[in-house]
C-alpha cells in the first residue's frame, strides 16, 4: 500500500484547442490547483486525436491517458468531439481486451469556461490511475 | 521517426516576472532545454513578449542561425500570434514557433509544488523542442470576397442589418420564411422604452426622418432582394464564396400582379383562427397576414383551401394561381447574417394554461391592446368578453426555472411593466398584481417603468404562486400565493396574464445542420465569444444577431443589427480574405478514393472528383483534422498537427 502512495503516475491529457485547452487555462488563471501528473498536449480538435496517439503515449509509458473535446453540441468544429468519444469508447475496449485496462483511458466534455469540471476531472482520474497503480507497460 | 536534419532550436524561458519564476526554477528549465537535441541555444528572460525580450528572440535567430523557436511562457492562447510576428520580422515564416504554456498549465496551478512544477515544465519544454524540429513552413493564400450578403431572417434585426448593409451599397438577399417582413416586433403594438410601434426602424442617410419599415423602401431598393415564405436550402462553399440555395414556398398569388384589393378575401368561403391575433378573431384561407403587410400581398393558405377557385375568379389581375409550385433560387454571397430571432414558449399545462380560456401570455394581451387588434385596444375575458376588474401577472413562466430554461428571458419583467402601466392609465379602476421573484428594468429609461407602476398602484408580489384553481361557474380564477416572507395567501382574479420565456426557435437545429454553426447549450446560436466577438460564429463569414443567439429587447437587436452590418462589411469592403494553409491536405500517392474523408468533413470542404483521388478545398478547409483520422492508408495530414509532428511531442512529454 505505501508503494502505491508513493507512485507518480504519468497522464497524457488531449485538449481540444477551443474548449478543454481553454477550460485548463481557465484553471490556472483560475489558480485553482490539480494534481502535476497532468501533460497536456494541444489538439485543434478532439476528433484529431488518433488510436495511434493514445496507442503511442501508453508505449511511452504513460499511466493514463486523457482526451477532453467540448461540450455536445458545442464543437468548434460541428461534431468532432462526437466522433472522439465513439472512438475512445471502442478504444477502451480494445484496451480491455489486450489486457490493459481501458479504464486507463478516458473522454471528457467540457466548455472552455468549465474550470471547475477541468479540475474535477483532472483529480478524478489521477486518483483513479493512482488506484490502478503503474501501466503494465512500465513494469 | 526520421530524425529531422539541419534543425537549430531556440528556446526562450520566460520568467514572466514572478508568475513562473516563483514556482518554477527557470534557470534549471533553461540549463535542461540547452541540452535537449537540435537545441543550440536557450536562455531565460524576464518577460519573453516585452519588446526586450521580443528582441532577445530577434537577435538570437540571426546570430545563432536559429530556424526553430520555442517559447516557454503563458498560454499560446495570449501570445502566440505575438510570437509569430515576432520571429516573421526576424525573417522566419511564423509556424515555425512552438509554445509551451508553463504558466497556465503549470506555475499557476501548481503554486505550492515548485518541485514537481519544475520537472513537469522540463517535460512540456522537451515536448515543445521535439515538435518543434518537425514543424513545417506554412504559406497562406488570398481569395476574392463575393461583395453580397445574405440576411436571414426578416424580423427586425434581418430588415435593420439587410438595410444597413444596402446602405454600404452591397447586394442583399433577405430570406424570411413568413408571407410577410417585420416578425415578433409586427405582433406588439407599442414597445418600449419609447412607447411607439414596434416597426420602427432608423432613418437613413441625410433622411433624419422616423420612418416605419414600410418607408424604408426595402422591397424596391435596387439592391435588397427580399424573399418571402422562403428558406434556406443549402449553404455550400466558405468565407466570402458562399453558394446558397433559397427554397420558397408558393404564394399561389403573384407577388408583380396582386394589387392589395381584397377582393380575394371578400368571396373565400374558409375561416380560421388568426394565428397573427393569437386566434382572437378569423381569417380566410385567402388573406393579407396584416394590414400593413409587407409585402402587401395576399397569401393563400394552402393546408386550408379548398380550392373552390372563388377568389381565381374574382381577383380583377388575375394573379392567382392556385397550382403554383415551389420554387428555387441561387445566389452567391461574401457573407451571411442570421438574424432569425426567437419563438415563444408556449406554457402548456402550467398555471391553467390551455385549459382556463382566462389564463393568457403577455403576447395574447399585446394584441388586444394594440388600437389595431382584433379588439380594437380593448381588453376583455376571453370566456365571457368582460373587461377584466382584477389582473394578475405571473413572471418568470418558463424562465430560471429548472424544470424548463434556466436562463432569464430578460425582456419579459418590461412587458410586464409596460402592459400594466398602459392598462392603468386606461382603466385606471382596473387592480393589477405582479407576482415576481425578481423585477429587472435595467435599460436606458426603463426603471421608469416601474417606478410609474408603483406610483399607479400596480401590486408588486414577490415570492410563488403555488396553485391556480378556476371557478367553473364565473371562470374566475383563485391564485394560491405563497410570499417569500409572510404567510400563504390566495387571491381570486379576473384575468391571469402568464408572462412566458423566449425559447430558441424550433427549427434553429435544422437551420445550425444547414449552415454547420454551433449552438450553445440553452440550444441559441452559438456566437464565437459571448465578450470579444459576439456577432462572429466559429465559422468565419458567417454572422449572427439579435434573438437568434438569445432573447434580446428592439434597441438591443436593432443595435446589433447595425453591429453586424458592419461587422460583415468588414469583409466585404476588403475584397478578399487572406488564410493560412494549416489545413488538411492529401498525399495523391497513398489516396486510395474511398471518400471516407469527404463523409467526416463537417465543411464540405473535401471532393471526391473523376480521378477519384480527394481533393481539399484549402480555403473552406477548418483544420479540424477529423480527416485525417478516417483515412485508412494515412493518405491524409494536416498540416501543423502532422502525425509526426503530435507524436514527437508526445515522445517529448514522456521521455526522462
Amino acid at each position: 500500500m505505501e508503494r502505491q502512495e508513493q507512485f507518480e503516475p504519468v497522464i497524457v491529457a488531449f485538449c481540444c484547442w477551443w474548449c478543454a485547452y481553454g477550460a485548463a487555462d481557465l484553471a490556472g488563471t483560475s489558480k485553482l490547483e490539480y494534481p502535476t501528473n497532468i501533460r497536456i498536449v494541444r489538439v485543434p480538435c478532439s476528433g484529431r486525436v488518433e488510436p495511434q496517439f493514445i496507442l503511442r503515449a501508453f508505449k511511452g509509458k504513460a499511466d493514463g491517458v486523457i482526451v477532453a473535446g467540448c461540450l455536445e453540441g458545442g464543437c468548434h468544429y460541428v461534431d468532432g468531439n462526437l466522433k472522439a468519444k465513439r472512438r475512445v469508447e471502442s478504444l477502451k475496449k480494445a484496451l480491455n481486451a489486450i489486457g490493459l485496462s481501458g479504464d486507463r483511458l478516458e473522454f471528457y466534455l467540457m466548455s472552455s469556461a468549465m474550470s471547475d469540471k477541468f479540475v474535477e476531472a483532472m483529480n478524478e482520474f489521477t486518483e483513479r490511475i493512482k488506484r490502478l497503480g503503474p501501466s503494465p507497460l512500465r513494469v | 521517426m526520421s530524425e529531422p536534419e539541419d534543425v537549430r532550436i531556440g528556446v526562450f524561458v520566460c520568467h514572466c516576472g514572478l508568475n513562473i519564476a516563483k514556482t518554477v526554477d527557470v534557470k534549471a528549465v533553461a540549463d535542461f532545454a540547452s541540452r535537449l537535441p537540435n537545441v543550440v541555444y536557450a536562455i531565460d528572460n524576464e518577460f519573453t513578449c516585452s519588446e526586450y525580450g521580443q528582441n532577445q528572440i530577434k537577435t538570437a535567430i540571426r546570430d545563432h542561425q536559429l530556424n526553430r523557436v520555442v517559447v516557454a511562457s503563458c498560454s499560446p492562447k495570449l501570445h502566440e500570434l505575438t510570437f509569430r510576428r515576432t520571429i516573421e520580422q526576424a525573417g522566419l515564416n511564423p509556424f515555425l514557433l512552438e509554445m509551451a504554456n508553463i504558466r497556465e498549465h503549470c506555475s499557476w496551478p501548481h503554486l505550492h509544488e515548485p518541485q514537481k512544477a519544475t520537472e513537469k515544465a522540463k517535460s512540456l519544454v522537451s515536448a515543445a523542442v521535439e515538435r518543434a524540429a518537425r514543424l513545417e513552413e506554412i504559406g497562406t493564400v488570398k481569395t476574392p470576397v463575393k461583395k453580397s450578403a445574405l440576411v436571414i431572417g426578416g424580423g427586425m434585426a434581418g430588415i435593420q442589418s439587410a438595410l444597413s448593409l444596402a446602405d454600404y451599397g452591397f447586394t442583399v438577399y433577405l430570406v424570411e420564411k413568413q408571407p410577410t417582413l417585420g416578425g415578433k416586433a409586427a405582433q406588439l403594438g407599442r414597445v418600449f422604452p419609447t412607447e411607439d410601434c414596434g416597426l420602427c426602424v432608423a432613418p437613413q442617410r441625410q433622411d433624419m426622418h422616423r420612418r416605419c419599415m414600410y418607408k424604408t423602401r426595402i422591397l424596391t431598393r435596387p439592391n435588397i432582394k427580399v424573399f418571402t415564405l422562403s428558406k434556406i436550402k443549402s449553404l455550400d462553399g466558405y468565407v466570402g464564396n458562399f453558394k446558397a440555395t433559397i427554397l420558397k414556398e408558393p404564394r399561389c398569388i403573384s407577388e408583380e400582379l396582386c394589387v392589395g384589393c381584397g377582393e380575394c378575401e371578400t368571396v373565400c368561403p374558409v375561416q380560421v383562427p388568426n394565428e397573427f391575433n393569437y386566434n382572437l378573431d378569423k381569417r380566410k384561407a385567402v388573406y393579407l397576414p396584416f394590414p400593413q403587410a409587407l409585402p402587401h400581398t395576399y397569401v393563400v393558405d394552402r393546408k386550408n383551401c379548398t380550392r373552390c377557385r372563388k377568389c381565381v375568379e374574382i381577383c380583377p389581375t388575375k394573379a392567382i394561381d392556385l397550382d403554383q409550385a415551389p420554387s428555387e433560387f441561387a445566389v452567391e454571397v461574401g457573407a451571411v447574417v442570421v438574424a432569425t430571432g426567437t419563438d415563444e414558449f408556449e406554457p402548456i399545462g402550467m398555471y391553467g394554461y390551455g385549459k382556463s380560456p382566462n389564463v393568457i401570455t403577455q403576447s395574447h394581451l399585446a394584441r388586444m391592446m394594440d388600437p389595431g387588434g382584433p379588439t380594437a385596444g380593448d381588453v376583455i375575458r376571453p370566456s365571457d368578453d368582460k373587461r377584466p376588474k382584477r389582473i394578475a401577472m405571473i413572471q418568470c413562466v418558463g424562465s430560471r426555472d429548472p424544470s424548463t430554461h434556466l436562463y432569464c428571458s430578460k425582456i419579459c419583467c418590461m412587458i410586464s411593466l409596460k402592459h400594466a402601466r398602459s392598462l392603468k392609465a386606461k382603466y385606471p379602476d382596473v387592480d393589477i398584481s405582479v407576482f415576481y421573484k425578481d423585477i429587472r428594468a435595467s435599460g436606458k429609461n426603463y426603471d421608469v417603468y416601474y417606478e410609474d407602476c408603483q406610483e399607479a398602484g400596480v401590486k408588486f408580489l414577490r415570492g410563488e404562486v403555488e396553485k391556480l384553481s378556476e371557478d367553473s361557474g364565473t371562470g374566475n380564477l383563485s391564485l394560491h400565493f405563497k410570499p417569500l416572507s409572510g404567510s400563504p395567501h390566495t387571491a381570486e382574479f379576473d384575468l391571469v396574464v402568464l408572462t412566458n420565456a423566449l425559447i430558441p426557435r424550433k427549427d434553429t437545429e435544422e437551420l445550425a445542420r444547414t449552415l454547420n454553426l454551433s449552438l450553445s447549450p440553452d440550444n441559441f446560436f452559438a456566437e464565437s465569444h459571448p465578450k470579444l466577438a459576439p456577432l462572429d460564429t466559429k465559422l468565419d463569414g458567417i454572422y449572427l444577431c439579435g434573438g437568434c443567439v438569445g432573447p434580446k429587447d428592439i434597441p438591443e437587436s436593432i443595435t446589433q443589427a447595425m453591429a453586424v452590418a458592419s461587422r460583415a462589411a468588414t469583409l466585404l469592403a476588403v475584397g478578399e480574405v487572406e488564410i493560412d494553409l494549416a489545413k488538411a491536405v492529401v498525399d495523391e500517392n497513398r489516396c486510395i478514393g474511398c471518400g471516407n474523408c469527404e463523409t467526416a468533413c463537417p465543411y464540405h470542404a473535401i471532393e471526391l472528383p473523376q480521378t477519384g483521388i480527394a481533393h481539399v478545398i484549402e480555403v473552406a478547409c477548418k483544420g479540424c483534422g477529423v480527416c485525417v483520422v478516417e483515412c485508412p492508408t494515412m493518405a491524409m495530414e494536416l498540416r501543423h498537427y502532422k502525425n509526426e509532428q503530435v507524436l514527437a511531442q508526445i515522445d517529448g512529454i514522456l521521455a526522462g
